[in-house]
């Protein structure tokens, strides 16, 4: 069993306001292999763009970690100091962002942002930064001599490949991507996905992928963490996920896609819609919704327990 | 309980924001008192310019504020002094932010020539030294409040002028407002109903800041013998002072009363600024909780999301 990358225990994220706080990421424990690429999915508000911002220790006011531990390369994140910080963001982690129009600045070249970039970490010349950026294009598919581009003369799907030759510009060995296509069409989603498969596959680094296509995720990542309320429910490989869901939160998720392979199914939704984190429901969050609810459901909160070699499940009944 | 909605104008939610931030209740707490002592003080004051005494006696019993060089009460004064003073002051704020906000919004939202034109005439203005063209311009007309008021909105406007343009140039460009374009709204409308609603934080703060600036600059005026100098007014009460040599003679009870009211007016319209800001912006109120809740654990809110860690 090699070591995790990244590995979050007990991790728990609150929103201050006026009337108490709201915990955003409950008691999460999860692991990142080197190398993998790891799926997260949750509906809005789920808490999984939060976690991916909490790593970074990037999350804006009124955010605040209240417990936990996140160790990644022999440190805990949780320990370290603004200068630590620092030099680790981009350099050992980085991340793509949902909307490449604005992670990009108007007023300068891509080139520039990208060699910005490079020379905050590291003590080399304008000239060696330059050339470095002109390869990540190309690494990315877009001609180097772009990198005199400006944002707005670029694509929609061409921006995003600049946001994640940004995001691989200092060989960090962990990158987030933060719902990187859900501005893009599907045919250059699909692309792109492709594009960063085969750059994970060359330069090794892990890959942390968030978004709330499902389908599009089980497809794309090696494993994959399903996000209920703020908590986890399942996590497991994306294969035995796809045929054989334990949660009855993602059975009802894969329910409610239609498969363009295999036996013709009905469509069902999930009853109910997703509750509010200020009054969370007691028990196991997903109780009011779960057709395989008992009473005990609604009085204790269920452990996230193994359920088939490695792959885990917050429910008793999952099997 | 439901959160209530602060982003509303409605007058409730103004004074519930009021009541809310310490600073600003402070303020307005303040600049109510003033407000009693403007409309209602000079009804109960008695004659200002009444020689009520000897010249230069201390504060006492009778005098709770001394007299002045010509024997008159300085507490009468400065009550009956505080209704022209507030109101001049008020309304040259108001008035400057009025003509800043017409001429600078028209300017950014139509661009173009009309830009071009209404900037030339607002930066002829700016360049203008403001004080010193407020002395001449004082000098040359009849004088009174009204041509103190006059000579400060004239000078006053263009600063506003330019910082409303460039909030224009900002919305004009954003999808709402091509959105109601699309709709087939009117200019007016779109100017009334999209664009000033997204200015009002900074319309407050600059009737604010403005005021603050008329009423000192109005007591200057006045201080320097440029304003009708038979009227009581906070400034003609320290022009007297300094006729008088209340600085050699050491009667220091016919100046700092004056001084310290106007000091305190702009103290206290700084004070209701803040509460303003929040309603405007309600994500400065989130943050005042999350500082707080971070403060009281020992920590300093800094750049990265703080750690706070619980001990059950």
């Amino acid at each position: 069993m090699p070591e995790p990358l990244l590995s979050i225990r007990d991790l728990c994220v609150d929103y201050i306001t006026a009337r108490g706080s709201v915990r955003a990421v409950d008691s999460l424990n999860l692991d990142v292999m080197p190398g993998e690429i790891l799926g997260i999915a949750g509906e809005s508000g789920s808490g999984k763009s939060t976690l991916a911002q909490a790593l970074l220790r990037t999350l804006p006011p009124p955010a605040v970690i209240s417990r936990g531990s996140v160790r990644f390369e022999g440190r805990d994140l949780l320990e370290l100091n603004e200068a630590e910080l620092q030099k680790l963001r981009w350099k050992r982690i980085s991340m793509v962002f949902q909307s490449a129009m604005d992670a990009l600045n108007p007023v300068t070249t891509i080139g520039e942002q990208i060699t910005d970039a490079i020379r905050a970490h590291e003590n080399v010349t304008q000239a060696v930064a330059d050339r470095r950026a002109g390869e990540l294009l190309e690494r990315v598919g877009i001609a180097g001599d772009r990198r005199r581009s400006f944002a707005h003369q670029l694509s929609g799907g061409m921006r995003q490949r600049v946001g994640i030759a940004l995001a691989l510009a200092l060989e960090p060995s962990l990158v987030i991507l933060d719902e990187p296509t859900t501005a893009l069409d599907v045919i250059v989603e699909r692309e792109i996905l492709e594009q960063i498969r085969e750059l994970q596959r060359q330069l090794g680094f892990a890959v942390m992928f968030i978004t709330h296509d499902l389908a599009r995720m089980l497809e794309f990542s090696d494993r994959v963490a399903v996000f209920y309320a703020a908590r986890l429910a399942e996590v497991g490989p994306s294969k035995d996920m796809t045929t054989n869901p334990s949660h009855p939160y993602t059975k009802g998720l894969l329910k409610a896609f239609p498969r363009v392979h295999g036996v013709r199914e009905e469509l069902a939704s999930i009853p109910g819609s997703p509750p509010s984190l200020q009054n969370p429901p007691s028990g196991c969050r997903f109780h009011p919704r779960c057709g395989q609810a008992v009473a005990a459901c609604a009085a204790s909160t269920p452990e996230v327990r193994e359920v088939r070699p490695g792959h885990w499940a917050a429910c008793p009944f999952a099997v | 309980m439901s959160a209530p909605d602060l982003t509303r104008g409605t007058l409730g939610a103004w004074a519930l924001a009021i009541r809310r931030d310490r600073k600003a209740l402070v303020g307005a707490s303040l600049l109510a008192l003033f407000a009693v002592v403007a409309v209602f003080g000079p009804f109960f004051a008695g004659d200002p310019t009444a020689l009520v005494g000897i010249p230069l006696q201390a504060p006492s019993a009778a005098h709770w504020l001394g007299t002045n060089g010509q024997g008159q009460d300085v507490l009468t004064q400065l009550i009956v002094g505080t209704r022209v003073s507030l109101a001049l002051g008020f309304t040259v704020g108001i008035l400057v932010v009025l003509i800043g906000a017409l001429v600078g919004v028209t300017a950014g939202y139509f661009g173009g020539r009309v830009d071009g034109l209404l900037s030339v005439f607002s930066n002829v203005f700016l360049v203008l030294p403001g004080m010193p063209l407020a002395i001449v311009i004082a000098a040359y007309l009849p004088s009174g409040p009204f041509t103190v008021g006059l000579v400060l909105v004239v000078t006053g406007w263009a600063w506003n002028a330019r910082v409303m343009r460039a909030q224009a140039l900002a919305l004009r460009r954003r999808d709402f407002v091509a959105a109601a374009i699309v709709a087939g709204e009117s200019d007016f409308r779109i100017l009334m109903a999209e664009i000033l609603p997204n200015m009002m934080s900074v319309l407050v703060a600059q009737v604010i800041g403005s005021t603050v600036y008329a009423i000192g600059a109005q007591v200057g005026l006045e201080f320097l013998g440029l304003g009708d100098v038979s009227r009581v007014t906070w400034g003609t009460m320290l022009y007297w002072a300094q006729n008088d040599s209340a600085l050699l003679t050491g009667s220091w009870w016919t100046f700092v009363p004056a001084g310290l009211c106007v000091a305190l007016v702009g103290f206290a319209l700084t004070l209701v600024n803040s509460g303003f800001d929040e309603i405007t912006n309600p994500r400065l109120q989130l943050e005042r909780f999350w500082r707080v809740h971070l403060i009281r654990r020992g920590q300093v809110p800094g750049r990265s999301t703080p750690v706070v860690r619980e001990h059950a």
